[in-house]
């Protein structure tokens, strides 16, 4: 009797809920050329103020009722219009496809006034695709993600040749890389010159840089993720590129209806260079993406993916001296649509970073590996209503060696440490203009060899509230934790960066950021601007920084090399975007302080990090002139950077040295450089080729790439590049 | 005429020129900050000397050139005082200095910047103070002498290795040494390998140096060093091992003073590593050093 009584009352459930016309659907966003999910594309109940936007696998989930209209769109990919009667006949998961807007058509203009979509981002968010990035002048002609976010306002690097990211007033080691969702320890070459993302296997990155989602922790500053392209499910294609830094293969393609694959394949021979030119050193890198996608049915998919990179530097005098470092990451993946509220995401990863340093009688081969297991789930409970919950285990496996050029005998420490995470991220959208976010993200740390224990508990916060369709205001208070430690001895650009666990003396880094920020949407003469202005104030503490008689010859004893101390910055950061049609890019600018405190350090006073510039002013333009025809130009105008000034010369041992004035405490002159690059594309032998120019500095403004102090001639010397042109060629089959 | 392979090539190695052309080194023009000398001292005291010697000098304006022998940086006439526990000690400027020229050596009277004090025992002495007053200058330090640390006895193990096939071979030592180093803490040593070739009136000569902190609780170390000599023979007939027992002062002193000279003139380093003084108002080391020795015979 209890039992009838159940199914009677679900039943008028059921009707009820039907009577009011809500169904619940969930489907998945993908490109119509390789139908590759796409992530972060918007969907939006026309009409209403009601979305959601994709996740990580594309899938998203929402109530409609059968006369409304679903519009999914994707910057770069043209707006579709989906009728909800046709989504609630078809099965689950619904699959929309997207197909990519020609840039060359006449100017985009909203199909209706409602822009919302463009703002139901969180703040400080930003996408780029793989298109946006590989036509953006770089150096040598290599395009490189690092190199384009670096124009994003509030993002910044050391020196101009450097891919490293600052990201407003954090360290560039505190930015959470993540290579398809694992994370990457130190992922650059040629000495920081170059990243190892590679373009062609890459289908869009995101950077998180002000509010954070509770389902990303472990970094203190910043979120970086590199999504890889899945492989393109229909056809074989293949192609390439050759410029004076490197040349690339790649190929994708299905194996058969289910299953698709992705490889990419990048080398530089800048070895073969040097030794054609007598050199004494050589250098080389080489990275190589894959990527095997497998169907395994309607509601679940299975990923393999995995980077492989190693630099190489040798002494061509002595074929034993040898200098080698790299990345490896395996990444397996598997996805299930439970039904239409829950999606679930479970995967292993193995990441490692290594260097093997074997130079006349120094041998030294540290690294740091992290195995994990990672379980992501989205819940959504109605249109008002979503959870996000998951965490993830971490085992890390340290090697710590003495200092390069110390003691031959290498003295290791092997440290093991587990890390344990687990998070939850609840959005309520209280009325139609205003949405609440919160979640929170507990972690556990733990490491053998001092049996030290930490935990930490962080709060995430965002709310926004809709000024109208096209027009809000967020505000967002992140906490976040590091419980791994990345220095760098001497901010050297060699590949030594040490790895380390939090432990008594060397405490975790705890960092609040506070951010508020306004987004709109309007149209100016049938274009589409987005503009956004940005405040934020940050602070972290637990900070290392090396003394300066930094002296690794005994790993144990690093954490008495290291002083404990804090950071802060706050600033403005303001951007106009147009991300579509035949000119697109976007002006950013940025005002911003940051500050670094250390005992013993300067005095115990606190001075400007060498990264810091207070105004920085960017232009990217993005052209396309014809179907042949491609340009593209940025240009910078920034502060000049800190520099430490020696005050006083002195002799001992009838050896000169200088003793150093305050840190940073003088300026250089501003910085401006303006690159440009041109694309000719045309078919040859049944395939799409393109030919590029690139000009670095074209201005040839003799800004300091490197300074250093010259004692003996008593001055500075600065080393500039001048203007540097490049060539390459890019094939498509 | 060039055909299309050589074509290529050559604008390969065009715009290679190009960039070793167009990138360029040049100086930088700052204003030049204020400047105001301080004092440098330059003082080592050695438990089994008798001695105790300092040089004083001052420092001058970075952007100025100046050559290593250049005399006028030397400061004379101040006033030094070194207090061993009690005893307190005025120090005598050195007045006699010798100039090699020419291939000959000159004697010349003149102030030298190098202060002594004859006859101490530093033995038994466990603090030092220095006070040094020159013109409107007052400098100062406070030093103790560690413990010293006695060697039970050394290991060596002679090897050689060559860099290349076409290159002479280097050696290598590789000393293991034995002494009773203080357990359950952090202590900081200087090793000196030094050789008094031929007969005992010749100056020992310093084959090599190296620092190295002592933090386990073995009673022993093993440390490598790179022999600069390749006629070891000749210079390791009479080996002598100084075993020095440093403060954490001087240990951090010399690294520093190590890591900047690596760094200098490194486009590629960092923004400046300071070197750490132990002096008040003023730059350089005023150390204590507890030796202890023991001759060896390097086979």
């Amino acid at each position: 009797m209890h039992k009838y009584k159940i199914i009677f009352f679900l039943t008028l459930l059921t009707c009820i809920v039907n009577a009011q016309g809500l169904y619940k659907i969930n489907g998945i966003v993908v490109d119509s050329v390789s139908k590759e999910a796409l992530v972060s594309a918007t969907v939006i109940i026309e009409g209403k103020k009601i979305g959601t936007i994709t996740n990580q696998s594309g899938w998203f989930a929402i109530e409609i009722n059968a006369y409304d209209n679903l519009l999914i769109s994707l910057v770069g990919y043209n707006t579709k219009r989906v009728k909800g009667i046709d989504i609630i006949k078809s099965e689950m998961p619904y699959v929309v496809v997207l197909s990519e807007s020609p840039v060359l058509s006449k100017e985009v203009v909203a199909e209706t006034e409602n822009r919302r979509e463009k703002n139901l981002r969180l703040l400080g968010y930003e996408q780029l695709t793989a298109n946006q990035i590989k036509y953006t002048p770089s150096f040598g002609g290599e395009s490189d993600i690092m190199k384009t976010i670096q124009m994003i306002p509030g993002v910044t690097s050391a020196n101009e040749n450097s891919t490293k990211l600052n990201i407003r007033g954090g360290e560039s080691n505190q930015n959470l890389i993540l290579i398809d969702g694992v994370q990457a320890y130190n992922p650059m070459h040629l000495y920081d010159f170059v990243s190892s993302f590679n373009t062609d296997a890459i289908s869009n990155v995101e950077l998180f840089k002000g509010s954070i989602s509770s389902e990303y922790y472990g970094k203190l500053s910043s979120v970086l993720k590199i999504n890889l392209k899945e492989g393109n499910k229909y056809k074989l294609r293949w192609g390439g590129g050759i410029s004076i830094l490197s040349s690339q293969l790649y190929i994708e393609g299905p194996i058969n209806q289910n299953i698709s694959y992705m490889f990419s394949l990048r080398r530089t021979y800048l070895d073969l260079i040097l030794r054609l030119s007598n050199s004494d050193a050589g250098y080389s890198f080489n990275d190589l993406y894959g990527k095997v996608t497998y169907q395994v049915s309607k509601k679940s998919k299975l990923f393999l993916s995995g980077y492989w990179g190693l630099d190489y530097a040798t002494d061509f005098g002595n074929e034993l001296n040898y200098n080698k470092w790299g990345n490896h990451v395996i990444h397996l993946r598997y996805n299930y649509i439970w039904n239409n509220n829950i999606f679930s995401d479970f995967s292993f990863s193995y990441s490692k970073f290594f260097t093997n340093f074997n130079w006349d009688i120094y041998h030294k081969s540290p690294y740091v590996i992290d195995y994990s297991f990672k379980n992501l789930n989205d819940i959504i409970m109605s249109n008002k209503n979503s959870i996000k919950t998951g965490g993830d285990i971490h085992f890390y496996d340290f090697k710590i060696t003495s200092e390069m050029f110390s003691r031959t005998n290498d003295i290791s420490h092997f440290i093991n440490s587990y890390e344990g995470n687990f998070f939850i991220n609840w959005k309520h959208n209280f009325s139609e203009k205003f949405i609440f976010e919160m979640g929170s993200v507990y972690s556990y740390f733990s490491e053998n060899k001092t049996k030290e224990k930490s935990s930490n508990f962080e709060p995430r916060l965002n709310l926004c509230y809709y000024l109208s369709d096209n027009f809000s205001i967020k505000v967002a208070y992140t906490q976040m934790h590091q419980f791994i430690h990345s220095i760098a001895p001497y901010n050297y650009y060699l590949p030594n960066d040490i790895f380390y666990p939090s432990s008594e003396k060397l405490p975790y880094m705890k960092g609040n950021q506070f951010t508020i920020g306004s987004s709109k949407v309007f149209n100016v003469l049938n274009s589409e601007y987005d503009v956004s202005l940005d405040l934020y104030y940050n602070d972290m503490k637990n900070v290392p920084n090396i003394k300066n008689h930094f002296d690794n010859t005994d790993p144990y004893l690093l954490p008495d090399q290291l002083t404990i101390g804090k950071g802060w910055g706050y600033g403005l950061e303001f951007q106009l975007a147009k991300k579509e049609g035949k000119v697109n890019g976007w002006i950013s600018y940025c005002w911003n302080r940051a500050k670094r405190l250390f005992d013993g350090i300067n005095n115990n006073e606190a001075y400007d990090p060498k990264f810091h510039k207070t105004h920085q002013l960017n232009f990217v333009v993005n052209y396309n002139i014809s179907e042949k025809f491609k340009l593209g130009a940025i240009y910078i105008i920034s502060s000049g950077q800190p520099l430490t000034l020696p005050s006083h010369k002195y002799y001992i041992d009838d050896k000169p040295y200088v003793y150093y004035g305050n840190i940073n405490s003088f300026r250089l002159p501003y910085y401006s450089r303006l690159d440009l690059n041109i694309v000719y594309c045309f078919n040859m032998w049944n395939g799409s080729w393109e030919l590029f120019g690139s000009i670095f500095n074209l201005l040839m403004r003799k800004n300091p790439s490197f300074l250093y102090f010259d004692i003996s001639e008593a001055r500075f010397e600065k080393i500039s590049l001048g203007l540097i042109p490049t060539i390459g060629v890019k094939f498509h089959y | 005429m060039i055909n299309k392979k050589n074509k290529i090539l050559l604008l390969f190695y065009c715009l290679l020129f190009l960039l070793i052309v167009i990138s360029c080194n040049e100086t930088l023009e700052i204003d030049i900050p204020d400047f105001s000398e301080k004092l440098v001292v330059e003082s080592f005291l050695v438990n089994t000397s008798n001695r105790i010697f300092l040089k004083l000098s001052k420092t001058v304006s970075p952007y100025k050139k100046l050559s290593w022998y250049d005399t006028t940086l030397l400061v004379h006439n101040a006033q030094v005082k070194v207090k061993l526990d009690n005893n307190e000690y005025n120090m005598i400027e050195d007045t006699i200095s010798s100039v090699y020229y020419n291939g000959y050596i000159y004697k010349i009277f003149r102030k030298t910047g190098e202060y002594y004090i004859n006859n101490v025992n530093l033995l038994n002495v466990n603090k030092c103070e220095l006070n040094i007053d020159y013109k409107n200058n007052h400098v100062n330090c406070i030093e103790y002498f560690p413990d010293i640390v006695q060697i039970d006895s050394i290991q060596t193990t002679l090897y050689q290795k060559k860099l290349s096939n076409w290159s002479n071979p280097i050696n290598y030592l590789k000393i293991k040494i034995f002494a009773n180093f203080p357990k359950n803490q952090k202590s900081f040593y200087r090793i000196c390998l030094v050789s008094n070739y031929g007969s005992l009136d010749y100056e020992f000569e310093n084959i090599e140096t190296d620092y190295f902190i002592h933090l386990s609780n073995e009673n022993y170390e093993i440390i490598d060093l790179k022999l600069k000599y390749e006629n070891l023979e000749y210079y390791l007939k009479r080996t002598r091992v100084y075993l020095d027992h440093i403060t954490e002062n001087h240990y951090n002193f010399m690294k520093a003073k190590k890591n900047q000279e690596e760094d200098v003139d490194n486009p590629f380093g960092s923004e400046g590593i300071q070197i750490p003084t132990n002096i008040t108002n003023g730059l350089g080391i005023f150390t204590c050093i507890a030796r202890d020795t023991i001759c060896i015979n390097i086979k």
